[in-house]
């Protein structure tokens, strides 16, 4: 892009400065101009500089007919400059030719010193002096320069005239000094040399994955953190819903729970994205995606939560009526105790679901671990990022996978009931009592995984 | 004649088309102890379990202390709560300790203190036997112990009535012995007891009257000595000659 500009760039001063012979010809005070002075973005991004990373500065002077030939050029960077690694190129530019010279460099802390040894000047045409320091870099901690320093010519020594923009260079955030360390290491080099590894594994997109992925993790356990509470009571309003006495309640219920388990979570939130916003419920994104999330797992939750209830036996309703006990009370402190512990491992397996399911809100654009993987991916042609939020996903999910065994495990076991062997289990369903319930119970269980 | 705590007037049954009882008539003095015996679905559970409604009958009255507990007005809890009820699984709560089960109603429904609640558990588990098992769960308890813990749960709420529903039944014959033992210290001390049970043994030690049920109606009743030793009815004589 730059080096198409330049041309015409050139064109439009060469014209201008045609003018100018024409018009200014005689006597004309020296216009020494700096027409460049801009360093190379060295960060991912490809936009801005970074302190503490190589860059090369390129400085252009505009060199008048008028003004007196120049012989010598230095130039002050920001103190903490680090030139020690820098190499120097002078180049001079006429219309279109351009002519490497070779300069005396002297480097002096943060001071370039360059002399010429020809002197430039523009009686023929008009001359641009270009320097280059290659391999420079900034002071980490970022910030803002104007270079300076002094010209010095035939009729004296002049201060360097300010470009017309300052420099702008960042601090390196800790991923990217991590990214730039990796770039200098030899085994990264190699690694990345196999294409599989640099495709899938690549250590440096790695590092920017975890920190670019991280906000998007942490919104995505936010939206299910929020949403599964809420889903939490709403089930089990459901789940009495669907055992209530009336059959209006009972039907509205069941009519909710299969509507929602019978469409995928997908449509779901296109609908309730695009749907609520049409009739007045106006809310950010993160509070529409909490509303899909909780309205969907409360239909998942309301099945989990009556067949709990209903693997309660018989007999423990009849106990506590037998001493007295209202419905209300034997529910509260005899069913529901009792039903949470068995529906602790089919509930946790949901809300490993729902966890997994915030995944699909990325469709609408709420920037959750997928959307931010999705971005990153695009922006670096790589697969690792994808890589990356797998094991942020697998971060929760592993151990949320063995808790829910271990559950099972001991609830078999407290329950004197079926083993965890699946042969066991699956004679269980044809015997009475709490065993084959248990069984039923995680039925749902395992059908529901395949949602 | 002293007035009955119990008394079930013309008593029937239906589970759909099925009639169980069909007609029984039954009283129950306080301080009686009753056995009732009959074959396999004779109706004795479904006779004992209208006694607190756990069945709703289909018609017939039923009487408590005067109060007629059949009466649709009736606050059924209020009854229930004098009513104890052994039932043959025991049915105790798994989630909470043998303390725990014989407290938890004396806290919800009779709204005793906890400290209340928790001594009148104590002295209850002691009498049956289990002073020195209350802090265990149900799953950590033998089938007698677990069937004397719910006895106790029972007897925790100062029932006037006790029903027991074939309480020996699911217990291996060894625990059958501890759970009789309580049963007679129960009748010993003057409760009121409505026994269904196969426990011959018991029947004849321990119960005042002897109830003989067949084909949901009260066939044949009499001191154990009538009904064992001299039975009217064929149908008794032929269940006693099976049994026995
Ligand atoms: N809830 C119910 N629904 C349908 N039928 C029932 C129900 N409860 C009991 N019955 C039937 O009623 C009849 C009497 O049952 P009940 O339990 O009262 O007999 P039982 O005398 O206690 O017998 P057992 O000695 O076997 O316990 C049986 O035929 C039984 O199948
Ligand atoms: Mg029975």
């Amino acid at each position: 892009m730059r080096s198409n500009q330049r041309p015409r760039a050139l064109f439009a001063t060469l014209v201008a400065a045609l003018f100018a012979v024409v018009v200014l010809l005689p006597g004309t005070a020296s216009a020494l101009d700096v027409t460049q002075s801009s360093t190379r973005p060295n960060g991912f991004a490809g936009q801005d500089t970074y302190g503490g990373m190589p860059t090369r500065l390129t400085w252009k002077l505009k060199i008048d007919q008028a003004d007196p030939g120049v012989q010598s050029v230095v130039l002050e960077f920001p103190k903490g400059t680090d030139l020690s690694k820098s190499t120097v190129s002078a180049v001079k530019l006429t219309g279109i030719n351009r002519t490497p010279i070779k300069p005396t460099v002297a480097l002096d802390g943060s001071t370039v010193s360059v002399t010429l040894n020809e002197s430039i000047d523009s009686l023929e045409s008009i001359n641009y002096l270009r320097i280059q320091v290659e391999d420079l870099v900034l002071p980490a901690d970022g910030g803002k320069f104007q270079i300076n320093g002094s010209i010095a010519t035939s009729s004296g020594v002049v201060a360097v005239p300010p470009a017309t923009q300052a420099l702008v260079f960042k601090k390196m955030t800790l991923a990217e000094s991590w990214i730039f360390w990796l770039d200098g290491k030899q085994w990264v080099v190699s690694w990345n040399s196999v294409r599989f590894l640099q495709m899938f594994f690549n250590p440096q997109i790695m590092v920017a994955s975890v920190f670019v992925e991280f906000k998007g993790w942490m919104l995505a356990l936010l939206l299910v953190a929020i949403g599964f509470p809420v889903a939490i009571p709403a089930g089990l309003m459901l789940a009495f819903a669907k055992m209530a006495k009336l059959r209006l309640i009972r039907w509205v219920a069941a009519f909710y729970v299969n509507v929602i388990r019978g469409t995928p979570l997908f449509l779901q939130i296109y609908i309730v994205f695009f749907g609520l916003p049409l009739i007045g419920i106006q809310g950010n994104k993160y509070v529409l995606g909490i509303i899909v999330l909780a309205l969907n797992s409360s239909a998942y939750l309301a099945e989990i939560f009556r067949a709990g209830i209903q693997s309660i036996s018989k007999g423990q309703f009849e106990a506590a009526a037998s001493l007295g006990m209202t419905y209300a009370k034997a529910m509260q402190h005899i069913i529901i105790p009792q039903t949470v512990k068995r529906v602790l491992p089919t509930m946790t397996s949901e809300f490993i679901l729902l966890y997994k399911d915030t995944a699909m809100l990325s469709a609408v654009g709420v920037f959750e671990l997928m959307m931010f993987s999705k971005n990153l991916s695009a922006n670096s042609g790589n697969v690792t990022p994808y890589v990356m939020a797998a094991a942020f996903y697998l971060i929760v999910t592993t151990p949320l996978i063995s808790y829910v065994r271990t559950l099972e495990e001991r609830l078999a076991v407290a329950e004197g009931g079926a083993a965890s062997k699946p042969k066991k289990k699956r004679r269980s369903r044809w015997l009475p009592g709490n065993a084959g319930t248990d069984t039923a119970l995680l039925g749902t269980s395992a059908q529901h995984e395949s949602r | 004649m002293e007035q009955p705590i119990v008394r079930i007037q013309d008593l029937h049954k239906s589970f759909g088309s099925l009639e169980v009882l069909k007609g029984v008539d039954l009283e129950v003095t306080k301080g009686e102890v009753v056995v009732i015996l009959g074959p396999s679905g004779s109706g004795k559970s479904t006779m004992l379990r209208c006694i607190n409604r756990l069945e709703e009958p289909t018609s017939g009255k039923i009487f408590f202390e005067d109060q007629e507990i059949t009466d649709p007005q009736i606050n059924i809890n209020r009854i229930r709560e004098r009513v104890g009820m052994v039932f043959q699984s025991f049915n105790l709560f798994p989630h909470l300790t043998a303390k725990g089960n014989v407290m938890l109603a004396q806290q919800k429904v009779l709204k005793r203190s906890k400290a209340e609640a928790e001594q009148t558990a104590i002295t209850q588990l002691e009498t049956v036997g289990l002073g020195d098992k209350i802090d265990y769960f149900p799953a950590q308890l033998s089938g007698g112990q677990q069937q004397r813990v719910a006895i106790a749960r029972a007897l925790a709420m100062d029932p006037h009535v006790m029903l027991f529903d074939e309480v020996t039944s699911a217990l291996d014959p060894e625990l059958v012995r501890g759970v009789l033992d309580v049963m007679k210290l129960l009748a010993k001390g003057g409760m009121t007891m409505l026994v269904v049970t196969h426990e011959m043994g018991f029947a004849r030690d321990v119960a005042d009257r002897v109830v003989f049920m067949d084909g949901g109606v009260v066939e044949e009743q009499g001191t154990p000595d009538e009904v064992f030793d001299h039975p009217k009815s064929e149908r008794t004589k032929d269940f006693l000659g099976h049994i026995t």
